[in-house]
């Protein structure tokens, strides 16, 4: 078991934006997470992320808790929040080289292999502010992969993209996974994103309603429909 | 430190922010020199009347008198009514007849011959401070050039009667080439006043008080977009992305102190050609600024430490960059008025003088107006220390609200 969440519980100012969530992922799986605004999501991609820090449960990679080595585990996640984490007024590179945690010349190859990877290098020297929401998804996505991550956590990529761009993140993002690199998705849509996952996380209310793989929720789902599915188990309806 | 440097390109990427930044203030003082200024003192809504009473009447303070009365600095705005005693002078102040008391005490002359202190009391009331500012720069500073002058004078005095000239000689000596100094002065004032650097249109002007005022207000204001950068930086994604990739809240807060006083500085930077041209004033024309380099570049760098850490401060203290951007405009506003940068501070109630001695702005003022002008040294540690201080503290606080912008991680 590459990841595993115990009980993770948080809340801010005393309401409760998380409780006892638990779910497990191997290497190279791709977790999907699903629930309404406010259901807890962007909190517990945070705590995965280790940007936050749970007021209860544990977090393990490869079985050895994290929570109190957290510089060191942060150098095997990356993040792709839900906004535009970039510097608008530097170009691409100067971001990728930003954000990067490599020295002087390492640094550089590694941006420009990145941007390579992610078709870049046509945009590689315009600055961010130029580039349509898209791209500026795609470079938010280069700056995340910049460490080679092991875990990828994806708050919400496809919102505001074209299908064009979808279609390309998508790619991108099942060629990671098969070269063994685990995700946690979030997104509203099912239908968005569920060629690209292998298992399903849905909260409501910050608890965990349902968890288990992609077959056994297409299973339930046959004769219902998949967003429908999904919005009966959100809501707490016997479909 | 790649960090701090992608930090200063991004803040320095405007190149209009950047320029309005730089000349910003330049363009305000000139305007002011050259448009406001003159516009009060042409108008006549200046015009003030004043009472002396020279209780010392010799002829050389009557000289100095007459001489400053009709120098550039007040022939067309002052009326001049003679008083034979302080109580007078006091009764036409309390009436409302004369915005302005000058009293000269008895033995003036004389102590001014021997070097000793001299002291010119200028009474005035709250109403007509800015009459009152005006009548002590002018004062003040041809006191000290032509006591200077005395004692170079007396000191020649000793020397003939040393080398056998008559003593009643000697006297008349001094007497007539004091006189001639003070006039020689006062006209040298008049002719720095209508082709000096300050003034292009030839009027004298307290530049003490506004260049200082207008470059400490230019710098606190600068403070606003760097309130913009923080304020979105911190409550997005980009100070979680900084704490994952390795910057870290430590580092975040290195690069946009450091970046932040540098983009302040920037504001600032055009005070070392203005301070130069004070020096020129002073070596060439015959001015009267003790400026001082070494002050003024600490007073520079502490005036920037000081509103980087307030801007850090405003924008993650707040809950979003809107409410941090208004307060941070409405706080630059506050704090000009009540530390006496909008309007002098002799004319603010006493209560908002109080409160602008614990403000920055107050600090950074009196900082770059002893520096530029008036060196003095105890004056000097005094607000260097203060300005000190409020950087500490609003480092302090910068750093705790950062902090608490990335609890958790």
């Amino acid at each position: 078991m590459f990841i595993k969440a115990e009980g993770l519980s948080k809340k801010y100012g005393g309401v409760s934006a998380l409780s006892g969530v638990s779910f497990s992922l191997e290497r190279g799986e791709v977790l999907g997470l699903f629930g309404l605004n406010g259901s807890g999501k962007s909190t517990l991609l945070d705590i995965l992320a280790l940007a936050a820090r749970p007021d209860e449960g544990k977090i393990c990679f490869d079985g050895a808790e994290v929570l109190y080595k957290t510089a060191q585990a942060r150098r095997r996640i990356g993040y792709v929040p839900q906004e535009i984490a970039l510097f608008e007024e530097l170009t691409v590179r100067e971001n990728l080289l930003c954000w990067s945690r490599l020295p002087g010349k390492k640094a550089k190859e590694r941006a420009d292999e990145t941007a390579e990877k992610l078709n870049l290098t046509d945009f590689y020297k315009k600055k961010v502010s130029a580039l349509s929401g898209g791209m500026k998804r795609r470079v938010n996505l280069a700056v995340a992969l910049l460490g080679q991550p092991e875990l990828l956590v994806l708050d919400e990529p496809f919102a505001g993209v074209d299908a064009d761009n979808t279609d390309w993140i998508e790619t991108k993002l099942r060629e990671m996974a098969d070269g063994g690199v685990a995700q946690i998705v979030s997104g509203h849509s099912p239908d968005q994103i569920m060629p690209l996952i292998d298992s399903i996380l849905v909260l409501s209310r910050g608890e965990s309603v349902w968890y288990g793989s992609k077959e056994t929720f297409l299973a339930e789902a046959e004769g219902v429909g998949v967003n429908r599915k999904m919005q009966g188990i959100i809501r707490g309806e016997a479909l | 430190m790649r960090f701090l440097v992608f930090d200063l390109k991004r803040i320095f990427s405007g190149k209009t922010l950047v320029l309005l930044c730089l000349l910003s203030p330049i363009i305000v003082v000139f305007i002011f020199s050259t448009v406001i200024s003159p516009m009060l003192y042409t108008a006549g809504g200046l015009r003030f009347n004043l009472a002396i009473c020279d209780e010392d009447g010799s002829e050389g303070v009557q000289e100095f008198i007459s001489q400053m009365l009709n120098s550039q600095a007040l022939k067309d705005l002052v009326t001049s009514y003679p008083v034979k005693t302080e109580e007078d002078g006091v009764a036409m102040l309390e009436s409302g007849d004369i915005s302005v008391f000058v009293h000269v005490p008895a033995g003036l002359f004389e102590s001014m011959r021997t070097g000793e202190a001299v002291k010119v009391d200028i009474i005035s009331t709250k109403a007509h401070a800015l009459e009152a500012n005006l009548t002590s720069m002018t004062l003040k500073s041809s006191l000290e050039i032509v006591g200077k002058s005395q004692n170079v004078m007396e000191a020649a005095r000793l020397l003939l009667i040393d080398k056998g000239v008559d003593e009643a000689q000697a006297d008349e000596y001094l007497t007539e080439s004091t006189n001639d100094a003070i006039t020689r002065y006062m006209s040298r004032r008049e002719t720095l006043g209508d082709g000096g650097p300050i003034s292009p249109v030839g009027e004298y002007l307290p530049v003490e008080y506004y260049i200082s005022a207008i470059f400490s207000i230019f710098a606190a204001l600068a403070m606003l977009p760097l309130i913009h950068f923080s304020a979105a930086d911190s409550s997005g994604a980009i100070l979680r992305r900084g704490l994952l990739c390795g910057i870290g809240t430590g580092g975040f807060f290195a690069a946009r102190i450091v970046s932040g006083a540098i983009f302040v500085l920037l504001v600032l930077t055009m005070l070392f050609p203005t301070s130069l041209l004070l020096k020129l004033a002073d070596t060439v024309l015959g001015g009267s600024y003790a400026n001082n380099f070494a002050a003024l570049a600490v007073s520079l760098v502490l005036s920037a430490l000081c509103f980087s850490a307030l801007a850090l401060t405003v924008a993650v203290w707040l809950p979003n960059e809107n409410t941090a951007l208004w307060t941070g405009f409405f706080l630059v506003i506050g704090m000009a008025a009540f530390c006496g940068a909008l309007i002098p501070e002799g004319a603010l109630p006493k209560w908002a003088s109080l409160i602008g001695r614990w403000l920055p702005i107050r600090s950074t003022m009196r900082l770059l107006s002893v520096s530029l002008f008036d060196f003095d040294r105890q004056i000097f540690l005094q607000d260097a220390l203060k300005a000190l201080g409020f950087s500490a503290l609003l480092l302090l606080l910068g750093w705790l609200g950062l902090n608490r912008r990335g609890s958790g991680a």
